[in-house]
């Protein structure tokens, strides 16, 4: 019987200790590519937290249904019905995102965030805790997005992108930093620059509780 | 071989299982996409003005070319 301890465990180890982007480096192309607008990275996030979720959950309850041989290509099949109908579903009720995300939104299909849970989770776990997995791993990728295309469009633009709501264009204007922005923060070097110093700190983070718990820390790496 | 035939038919499942959910979703958003798209082509400059042409003109093949549009 799952202890509540344990699908607490599981929904918060995607957010810090296991975060997708910091801690395991998955997923980082359309990371790095949709992290110009604060808008972009939610649609984003939203869009790879439902697919997650949902393959998460048709995989653990297929898991005895779907043979070894063919795991990896029933697995993927999966991924690619679900990204498929999210797609369609952005392409008929949000299509400004839909444009937006351009290209990346048909590359979930192929996010490793989502191949790597369906063949290291959910295959194993009950459906129940696989859901709870990929909802911790969806919105620590959402977290994590966010706080990059944050920092980007802030610094880069002067500007937070959010959703158009009635009257509203959804862009707001940070007074000050409009007027020298810093341009290379919105370019594609802007985003490992940000990346860069983001995974510095998660590092500096990890070692600091690792040395605080008595692991061993060898040349900047925690053994 | 009767688990290679086994699982490459039950791959064959899943995969008639995804193209039959793709066919059914599509069926049901592909007016709301099409409808967004004449929406679009009327908002933006250059697909009134092809709207605007058509109307204007009185042959029957211009009505056809509206009604793609």
């Amino acid at each position: 019987m799952t202890s509540r301890n344990t699908l607490s465990e599981d929904l918060m180890k995607g957010l810090v200790r296991e975060n997708p982007i910091f801690m395991t480096l998955l997923g980082l192309c359309p990371a790095l590519a949709v992290s110009n607008k604060v808008s972009s990275a939610l649609g984003m996030g939203a869009a790879v937290a439902i697919v997650l979720i949902a393959t998460n959950f048709l995989v653990s309850l297929l898991k005895d249904f779907i043979p070894g041989k063919v795991r990896t290509l029933a697995h993927v099949a999966i991924i690619a019905t679900l990204s498929t109908i999210v797609n369609l579903l952005m392409h008929a009720y949000t299509p400004a995102l839909f444009a937006d995300l351009g290209l990346y939104a048909q590359l979930i299909a192929v996010n490793c965030i989502i191949i790597d849970r369906a063949n290291s989770f959910a295959r194993e776990n009950s459906a129940g805790r696989s859901v709870v997995d990929a909802l911790g791993m969806g919105i620590g990728f959402t977290l994590a997005l966010t706080l990059i295309a944050l920092l980007r469009e802030v610094l880069g633009n002067g500007t937070i992108t959010l959703f158009p709501v009635a009257g509203w264009n959804g862009t707001l204007i940070i007074p000050g930093l409009g007027a020298a922005p810093i341009k290379v923060l919105g370019m594609s070097a802007g985003a490992f620059l940000v990346f860069g110093y983001l995974k510095a700190m998660f590092n500096a983070y990890r070692m600091r509780k690792a040395s605080g718990e008595g692991a061993d820390i060898k040349s900047g790496q925690i053994a | 071989m009767n688990a290679v035939f086994g699982a490459a038919l039950r791959l064959l499942v899943i995969c008639l299982a995804s193209a039959l959910v793709i066919g059914v979703v599509y069926f049901f958003l592909s007016p709301v996409i099409a409808s967004e798209g004449k929406r679009k082509a009327q908002m933006h400059p250059a697909g009134s003005i092809v709207i605007h042409a058509a109307r204007e003109m009185s042959a029957p093949s211009s009505e056809l070319f509206g009604g793609i549009i």
